[in-house]
């Protein structure tokens, strides 16, 4: 139902990593995934998946909580290991199914490798989800966009936070109002679950013409009352929230980097 | 006299295709430094059109039509800032008006608009929404607060910005009786101690009771000024612009047109009980 | 079988974090007669809306049964729908619920959810358009382009186009004017008076309360505090007040007066008894 729906996926705590900087955590993430992919054998994947377990633990988030986001996931993770395990090359053939399909070492251990890479991928990924509010999420975006304000895209970066900011808050309210007519429909004999393709699309109209139509008239009341409340396109804007790096975000930088160096020798040594 | 806003000749109205809808005609009106004005009017009598020119975001249509906000056109294009700085507006529906989606960071947004250093900014954050009630609010969500509370939050975003005048529009309009009232007392305490312009725009005949000053819009013209004690003694012409009369002053009025000699000026029912008593008990003499 | 509908000890909670506990509802049993009108007063979150969301199958009870004509609704879980045309259900602000091109075709929405078609359809929102006074000449009208106040009027004759038997409203004038407040009124009048069925309001108005409803419908917390006649239940106001609720602004200014002379009567509820009795007080002289 619509009320599962929550945007952002954040589990409240006051855990090391969640007092992290937001953009240090971003930063962190994007350096992770790009390790992960460069981490080209075993050793190397291991030392990615004790750190990754390491953090995980660290955050004090439940372990259900990261295994529910594999789960959805799951399809995608079986179909890309069986590829693997059918086209990865080399090692001895162990037995070959139907016409040319055959299972050979080595790719069992590709599928193996890659599956690995993925499950430490979406784990590491939602750990900033899940330890990060969404709108600590937009202002680090903000902030670690502001580069580009050298380029002359300063308004750019500012409409886009903007965006984000407004979305987060009205993506609540929007799926209310959606549920309220949706039961309002409902109430006058409206079908939603039932019937063909055709049926269901045509069901939706009574719904999406008035979410429309409030939606359009919020638009105009909230850009009037921005308006009212001095909002000038972002010119002179000063933001209350300073982002601020601590001594915390240079450790975790540490730790990380340790965790990428060790990558690299693995890959070159072992 | 010294006025905070000034209307001189204004009017507005606006063209869909062919047909032309006058919504303001002609109106001239000074609102006094710290007083507490009521607009009264029905729907559709063109009171949001009224507010929207007290604070410049719609401009007269003719042209020799003037709103002056302390002495400065609200037609000056480059003192806009300045204007919804010092004339703040409040809205009907608080959903509408709250932009982020943590309390604190929405009551910053005006400041932050202004340019205020991050500390001066925190400071009246803190300072608005302690004012409103709302200060151990801060880090919830918009989405989670009842009407009344979201609409206090609204209230804290504009005080943030240290408005000299709050133009306040319907803004309990959509609150159960208890948000209601929450947001009556703020404003009438913002108008007391904090000698806050209120202008406050309404269909409730109740929240003109604490007013200095009541005036009857009807179809986008001034059609009664006074006080309050004033404008609800003449009944009739309240019901005749179709507008909501409390129950306690259509009493004394139904008493009075049944021939008791008690006086109708009275919205509360506090009020309503001592006239009838008073009224009551002469008779017996 | 004397009642319409009938609730036997109605439980319901909303689970997860999206709507608060408050909305829950804990053992709640009434009964509603042919052509009665019920009014439901409560604060909010006193599990008003949440009550009567299930009188029409939009809930489900987690335990307990809501019979209509007897019969439990969720006995086929299949047929829920003919539940709604049974019981049809206005929600706060149905303005909004408004989506077809012309006036016409939007009254028509619930009848042609029931299966009708052609002159039949046509006959039904000509009827009912009739029974409240919606005019010819709106029919062909955008609903967008009507006021507030006409738009709430056909968004509610979309729902009795059903011809519900039972008809519930949540705060049907609310935010109108004293007229549009007129016009929904009679219009929910005249419907009762021409199809005889019970009426359902949920409103915050004490005053049109005492005019409007046969009997009142008090929640608190969930509970079903009271259910009982207008008079016995504004009669105990102290109660009322007790738990954030009112009594008409008439009987506050007699409870007032009362104070001060023991002998006024505060069990009078509407503004015509208001100004009989107290008339009646002035021109006796006295009022002992």
């Amino acid at each position: 139902m619509l009320k599962d729906i929550t945007f952002g996926q954040y589990y409240e705590g006051g855990s090391f990593i969640h007092r992290l900087d937001a953009r240090t955590k971003i930063i962190l993430l994007i350096l992770n995934i790009v390790f992960l992919f460069l981490a080209g054998n075993y050793y190397s994947l291991a030392l990615c998946s004790i750190f990754t377990a390491f953090v995980l633990t660290l955050s004090k988030v439940p372990a259900r909580m990261f295994l529910k986001n594999i789960k959805t996931i799951l399809p995608i993770i079986i179909f890309t290991s069986l590829l693997n395990l059918f086209y990865g090359t080399g090692g001895r053939v162990l037995f070959t199914l139907f016409w040319k399909l055959t299972v050979t070492t080595g790719g069992i251990s590709r599928a193996v490798f890659i599956t690995g890479r993925i499950v430490l991928l979406i784990l590491i990924s939602s750990l900033l989800t899940y330890t990060t509010t969404p709108n600590d999420i937009t202002d680090a975006i903000e902030s670690l966009l502001s580069f580009l304000r050298v380029f002359g895209l300063r308004g750019a970066v500012h409409v886009l936070a903007m965006m984000m900011t407004i979305a987060l808050r009205f993506i609540p309210t929007l799926v209310e109002e959606t549920e309220k007519i949706m039961n309002a429909q409902k109430a006058r004999g409206a079908d939603l679950e039932n019937g063909k393709l055709l049926d269901k699309v045509k069901a939706l109209i009574p719904i999406l013409i008035p979410l429309l139509i409030s939606s359009v008239r919020r638009a105009y009341e909230l850009a009037e009352a921005m308006e009212c409340r001095c909002y000038n396109g972002g010119v002179g804007r000063v933001r209350m929230k300073r982002l601020r790096f601590s001594l915390r975000d240079l450790i975790a930088a540490m730790g990380n980097a340790l965790c990428c160096g060790g990558v690299i020798a693995f890959n070159i040594l072992l | 006299m010294d006025n905070q806003i000034e209307l001189k000749n204004v009017a507005f109205s606006y063209e869909n295709g062919e047909e032309k809808r006058d919504i303001i005609k002609n109106i001239n009106l000074g609102i006094e430094r710290g007083s507490f004005t009521v607009i009264l009017g029905h729907n559709g009598s063109g009171k949001s059109t009224l507010a929207k020119l007290m604070n410049g975001l719609y401009k007269p249509t003719n042209a020799d039509g003037t709103v002056l906000v302390d002495g400065i056109d609200t037609r000056d294009e480059k003192t806009e800032i300045e204007i919804r700085r010092k004339v703040g507006m409040v809205f009907q529906n608080p959903d509408n008006q709250l932009i982020a989606s943590v309390v604190e960071e929405d009551v910053a947004f005006g400041p932050e608009n202004l340019g205020l250093p991050p500390e001066k900014t925190r400071e009246r954050v803190d300072e608005a929404l302690k004012s409103v009630g709302m200060y151990e609010y801060r880090k919830s969500t918009p989405h989670h607060l009842s009407g009344g509370q979201k609409q206090r939050v609204a209230i804290a975003g504009i005080i943030a910005m240290r408005p000299e005048c709050l133009i306040l529009d319907e803004p309990t309009a959509m609150l159960d009786p208890k948000g209601r009232a929450e947001v009556m007392d703020i404003i009438t305490r913002f108008n007391r101690d904090e000698k806050m312009t209120i202008v406050l725009i309404t269909h409730f005949m109740e929240e003109a009771e604490f007013a200095d000053r009541v005036l009857l819009l009807c179809d986008g013209e001034i059609i009664r000024d006074g006080t309050p004690g004033e404008i609800f003694s003449d009944i009739k012409t309240l019901k005749e612009t179709g507008l909501d009369v409390p129950q306690s002053t259509e009493l004394l009025y139904e008493l009075k047109k049944s021939g008791i000699d008690v006086d109708t000026d009275a919205i509360s029912v506090e009020e309503a009980a001592a006239r009838i008593y008073a009224a009551l008990h002469l008779e017996e003499k | 079988m004397s009642s319409i509908i009938e609730v036997k000890n109605l439980c319901f909670s909303y689970d997860g974090a999206a709507k608060p506990v408050r909305d829950a509802i804990h053992d709640v049993s009434f009964s509603v007669g042919y052509g009665e009108i019920i009014g439901i007063i409560g604060h909010t979150g006193s599990g008003k809306s949440t009550l009567i969301q299930h009188l029409n199958g939009l809930l489900k009870p987690a335990s307990g049964e809501v019979l209509l004509e007897g019969k439990n609704i969720w006995d086929e879980p299949k047929k829920i729908k003919d539940v709604r045309f049974k019981v049809g259900l206005v929600f706060q602000y149905p303005e909004y619920q408004l989506f077809e091109e012309t006036v016409f075709e939007d009254i028509a929405f619930g009848p042609k959810n029931m299966g009708l078609k052609g002159v039949e359809l046509d006959n039904r929102v000509r009827n009912i358009c009739e029974t409240v006074g919606i005019k010819e000449e709106y029919f062909e009208k955008s609903p967008f382009d009507l006021s507030g106040g006409e738009k709430r009027r056909v968004a509610i004759a979309g729902v009795m186009a059903m011809q519900p038997k039972v008809l519930i409203l949540d705060e049907p004038i609310a935010g109108l004017d004293p007229r549009g407040r007129r016009e929904i009124i009679s219009m929910i009048k005249s419907y009762r008076e021409k199809f005889g069925a019970a009426v359902i309001i949920v409103s915050h108005n004490m005053e049109d309360m005492a005019v409007l409803a046969d009997k009142l419908l008090v929640m608190n917390g969930g509970r079903l505090e009271m259910f009982d006649t207008v008079y016995n239940v504004f009669s105990k106001g102290a109660h009322l007040f007790n738990i954030g609720l009112s009594v008409p602004a008439v009987t506050k200014i007699l409870y007032l007066l009362n104070e001060k002379d023991r002998s006024i009567r505060t069990d009078i509820f509407t503004l015509g008894e208001a100004v009989e009795y107290l008339r009646s007080c002035g021109a006796g002289g006295g009022h002992a």
